[in-house]
């Protein structure tokens, strides 16, 4: 018998994701909401936004929708936010 | 791989697999060196062979690693080469294997064999075509599985976040019954050639049996079908991916002795399975309050015929059939089996 045990995990690689620069101020910040497609996913990043937008003067930059709440925002809207926005808002769940 | 305290025997090996937590809550086979190596070898791969990615769990999945899971899960060496498909299936992008792994809605990982490796390795696709009995099905589905929970941390609590789940979760995998198929192998409508065996890896939500011993015609049978594939429950109503449907035993020969083709079937079942959207709003799988001419538009169960698979498999004898539903933002995937025969 050969007493070895095995081990059938594999680690998932790491990788280093530098942040965006934080903002030093809240006003006037052009905002992206991602909308995930989930049932009032939408309304509730709305909702948010118009508090950000009374309180602190901020735009909105657009709305992206993603292909499904179980797909990752793809490379292409990444570099729209990167682009146009200084903020992104997503994170909606059941 | 490491060592570890000294087992006396296969029980105490097997003892130690459940407290390292590498199983499915069944026993393991412990693997081997000659056992790990037989399997890479039934397939003509180097153990650090990439097998494919998993580009949103950022993991690369390598053939020791498929091999050890197919040891553990009581494979035979010449299963293999359909695990490592399967593999390679499930990091297909339109797979989506994250979403499918780790939602709520705690799909199964089916697994469609077709070509002459099916027969050539035992992968049962007549009676119990779904049930136990047969070690080529029972053992590469889970050989998929233990990959999905050992190598890619799906795991209940961690990334598998499923709600209640499906026994089938274990082990789901079939081949079609293509002998007694009136049509052309399911691989050969994807354009594989007739002498090619695939997988065809599908995130199954749901199960549903389709039982009707009194239709003459295959309208009425299929109706039944139609209904059961768009019931108000099920996910494939509002994501309208794709779905795959079992024809069975007599089912088989309904159709089959109508003259009806493949493409009429899907065609039909596409015009059928289908709700208003009165009906959505009212249970509320759509938002909103019924409008005028809700109740007369309707939402088809998925999008084209196309997206309907027809398969045949189960025994010759007995009125039921099956449709499996799919999870909703993953499309099936299928890939080629490679073997050295």
């Amino acid at each position: 018998m050969d007493p070895t045990i095995f081990d059938p995990t594999i680690p998932a690689q790491p990788q280093p994701i530098d942040y965006a620069p934080r903002p030093k101020r809240l006003h006037g910040l052009r905002v992206i909401l991602i909308e995930n497609t989930k049932y009032n996913s939408k309304t509730i990043l709305l909702k948010l936004f118009k508090q950000l937008e009374d309180r602190y003067k901020m735009h909105l930059a657009g709305v992206i929708r993603k292909q499904s709440a179980g797909h990752p925002v793809t490379a292409a809207d990444i570099r729209t936010c990167a682009n146009t926005a200084d903020i992104a808002i997503t994170g909606i769940g059941d | 791989m490491h060592s570890n305290s000294t087992p006396h025997d296969a029980a105490d090996l097997i003892e130690l697999y459940y407290q390292k937590g590498f199983t499915d809550g069944f026993p393991v086979v412990p693997p081997s060196r000659d056992s790990v190596s037989a399997m890479l070898s039934a397939a003509s791969l180097e153990q650090d062979q990439v097998i494919g990615e998993i580009a949103t769990r950022n993991v690369v999945i390598s053939a020791d690693k498929v091999a050890l899971n197919a040891v553990m899960a009581g494979c035979m060496p010449e299963y293999m080469p359909v695990v490592v498909s399967a593999v390679r299936g499930i990091c297909h992008p339109d797979f989506n294997y994250h979403g499918m792994a780790t939602s709520t809605g705690g799909a199964a990982l089916a697994i469609l064999v077709n070509g002459a490796i099916a027969e050539r390795i035992g992968i049962n696709s007549g009676e119990n075509l779904f049930g136990p009995g047969f070690r080529a099905n029972m053992t590469i589905g889970r050989a998929l599985r233990l990959l999905m929970m050992n190598s890619l941390n799906t795991r209940p609590g961690g990334l598998d976040r499923s709600t209640i789940g499906t026994p089938a979760k274990i082990s789901f995998c079939f081949a079609e019954n293509e002998q007694s198929s009136p049509w052309e192998p399911f691989h050969v409508e994807r354009g594989f050639g007739p002498d090619d065996s695939t997988t065809t890896v599908f995130a199954c939500q749901d199960i549903i049996q389709v039982y009707n011993q009194l239709a003459r015609t295959p309208e009425p049978f299929l109706e039944g079908m139609a209904d059961a594939m768009a019931n108000l429950g099920s996910m494939n109503i509002t994501s309208q991916q794709n779905l795959i449907v079992v024809l069975s035993g007599e089912h088989r020969r309904l159709v089959a002795e109508a003259g009806w083709s493949k493409q009429q079937v899907k065609r039909y079942l596409f015009e059928h399975a289908r709700r208003s959207i009165a009906e959505l709003k009212k249970v509320k799988r759509l938002p909103g309050e019924p409008e005028p001419g809700d109740e007369t538009t309707y939402r088809h169960v998925v999008s084209q015929p196309e997206d309907i698979v027809v398969v045949s498999g189960g025994g010759a004898v007995g009125t039921f059939s099956a449709c499996l539903l799919s999870w909703g933002g993953s499309r099936s995937a299928t890939s080629m089996v490679t073997t050295r025969i």
